[in-house]
């Protein structure tokens, strides 16, 4: 079969030659269209009288969609909304929150190996305070990949800061239930940690309207290592570990105090969002 | 553009006991604006106000007819703002495309489509196109401030913030700079501190000058020239009434100050008057 003979057997109809010349074909059609062009001068001539080289000036869509396909950052999520996104494109808070999780693992297991009877009040002593660094890194300009210039965008005014924050509470808390593992405080007693955690870390979101953030956590971190620390007891002059079972944050008393901590410092956010750091000191 | 884009009233900024800016009042929009000073003056404390990064300890501040105290109106100034900050520091695994586009997202573009031919707009204009899909670490100091420039311009923003745009670039790459904000200029208002007087002459329509947070000079560049108009002269050696003097290239002295009498008088410069402006008086150097 010569080409003449196999282009004569049949021609896109009218309305193919339509869709394609307005490039909203779908690919498959597409790719059909331009395999039996290739062949056919009658279709070809066709085509050439719907195509005006001057009625567009818009790109060829194809070298637009290779270009776009070029341009493709890398490290984007396909799947993901502009918001999340913008969320996740910090290098720094994603390494310092990975980091953070790792070393809280890490010293759990090694107090583990070294003194066992330990490893829970280091839990305890830690795992609140790395959603804690994790918050105050969140509202720094250093943590965004544009630096200060992403203060002056409309993104900055808010949902970044806030949203960089509860992905890095996220992560905080996977290292947390990691460290749980290795412990005596397991799963079952992770509000033991938990609820400190968020506690804190809401503490520095809402105070972070008044005060720089780092300070805000560094006062709240020692704060807290300092109810720890009053927790181990003293037995014929030997320190002895956080009893978990009277722990503060195991009694119904103190877990409903970390409760409305929380639902007090969501409502000063949601009340004073417009007042964030990167307006106030940056 | 309007004439009175950005109003400056009683503005006031300490860090501490030291001034960033004090009892600045100022009303200024539409072309390009210079803002000269020496460092430590306040330039960057008042330019980062106008980006709505920074918010006065005293005074009133509107924004393209906006409060930037309230969040509504901080939100509507950004959306029509362009800001390059003293010090961009850019994430250097980013490429030059990813990292403008980020800001474009930031910038609330939100159609791909839209945003990628903007991105390769700027990109262009700053003369990048052909190394976009390099690292920024792999580019040079002066690439990465034409990176942080194109993202300032994303969007063609109404009010574009520039603090040192030039620093770090070549003689070439400044030439490309002033056609790229004499374009900006003619579609926005253009704030931008510089230390290079040549380009206020070839691209401010009107230059303030900050010394020690305050505002001391507001006008066209040639009425800042005018400042030292019978107040600079040439002689032999450095005269004890100058406040400023220094050696030109033609092994003359150029003195700034009080001219003695019989002084050979010479038509001053931009530099001339904002030294003047900005030495204090009784301390020649």
């Amino acid at each position: 079969m010569n080409t003449d003979q196999w282009s004569l057997r049949w021609h896109l109809t009218a309305e193919q030659l339509t869709i394609y010349a307005r490039a909203s074909a779908d690919p498959l059609t597409r790719a059909s269209v331009e395999a039996h062009l290739v062949h056919c001068d009658t279709c070809r001539r066709s085509l050439a009288g719907l195509v005006r080289p001057d009625a567009d000036d818009s790109p060829d869509p194809v070298w637009a969609m290779i270009a776009d396909g070029i341009d493709e950052p890398r490290r984007r999520l396909a799947w993901a909304t502009d918001a999340v996104r913008v969320s996740l494109a910090s290098p720094a808070l994603t390494v310092v929150t990975a980091g953070l999780a790792a070393v809280l693992v890490l010293g759990v297991a090694v107090s583990q190996v070294l003194r066992p009877g330990w490893s829970a009040t280091v839990l305890l002593c830690l795992a609140p305070l790395v959603p804690v660094a994790a918050v105050s890194l969140a509202f720094r300009p250093g943590a965004d990949p544009a630096g200060s210039m992403a203060a002056a965008t409309p993104f900055a005014g808010g949902r970044l800061p806030f949203l960089r924050a509860l992905i890095a509470v996220s992560g905080a808390i996977a290292g947390g239930l990691g460290g749980s593992v290795l412990t005596s405080v397991g799963w079952r007693d992770t509000m033991l940690w938990l609820l400190p955690g968020l506690g804190l870390s809401a503490c520095v979101l809402a105070l972070g309207t008044w005060f720089e953030p780092s300070i805000v956590a560094g006062v709240l971190s020692a704060g807290w290592a300092g109810v720890v620390v009053a927790s181990t007891r003293r037995l014929g002059g030997k320190v002895m570990p956080v009893p978990l079972d009277h722990f503060v944050t195991n009694r119904p008393s103190g877990q409903i105090i970390c409760v409305v901590v929380i639902v007090v410092a969501a409502a000063l956010i949601l009340l004073r969002r417009d007042a964030l750091p990167n307006w106030r000191s940056a | 553009m309007t004439a009175a884009d950005i109003v400056f009233t009683g503005v006031a900024k300490r860090f501490g006991s030291n001034i960033g800016v004090e009892g600045v009042t100022w009303t200024g929009g539409g072309g390009v604006v210079g803002l000269l000073g020496p460092n430590g003056s306040g330039k960057s404390t008042l330019l980062r106000m106008v980006a709505t990064v920074l918010a006065p300890d005293e005074g009133d501040i509107r924004l393209l007819g906006h409060d930037p105290s309230s969040g509504a109106g901080r939100l509507a100034i950004r959306r029509h703002l362009g800001y390059l900050p003293q010090r961009a520091v850019l994430y250097p695994g980013f490429s030059a495309f990813d990292l403008v586009d980020y800001v474009a997202v930031l910038k609330e573009m939100s159609d791909r489509r839209v945003r990628r031919d903007e991105v390769r707009r700027v990109l262009t204009a700053v003369g990048l196109v052909d190394v976009m899909h390099k690292r920024l670490r792999n580019l040079s100091d002066g690439m990465q401030r034409r990176v942080a420039l194109a993202a300032s311009l994303l969007g063609r923003p109404k009010l574009v913030v520039l603090d040192e745009p030039a620093a770090g670039l070549d003689p070439s790459q400044r030439l490309q700079l002033r056609e790229v904000l004499a374009v900006a200029g003619r579609e926005a208002t253009v704030v931008m501190s510089t230390h290079h007087t040549d380009d206020l002459t070839t691209l401010c329509r009107r230059v303030l000058v900050l010394d020690r947070g305050r505002l001391c000079f507001d006008g066209t560049p040639h009425a800042l020239a005018e400042v030292a108009r019978g107040r600079v002269w040439t002689d032999g050696e450095a005269h004890p009434s100058a406040v400023r003097s220094w050696v030109t290239g033609a092994e003359l002295v150029r003195n700034i100050g009080d001219p003695p009498s019989g002084a050979q008088l010479v038509d001053p410069t931009i530099d001339d008057g904002y030294l003047l402006l900005t030495t204090p008086i009784g301390v020649p150097t």
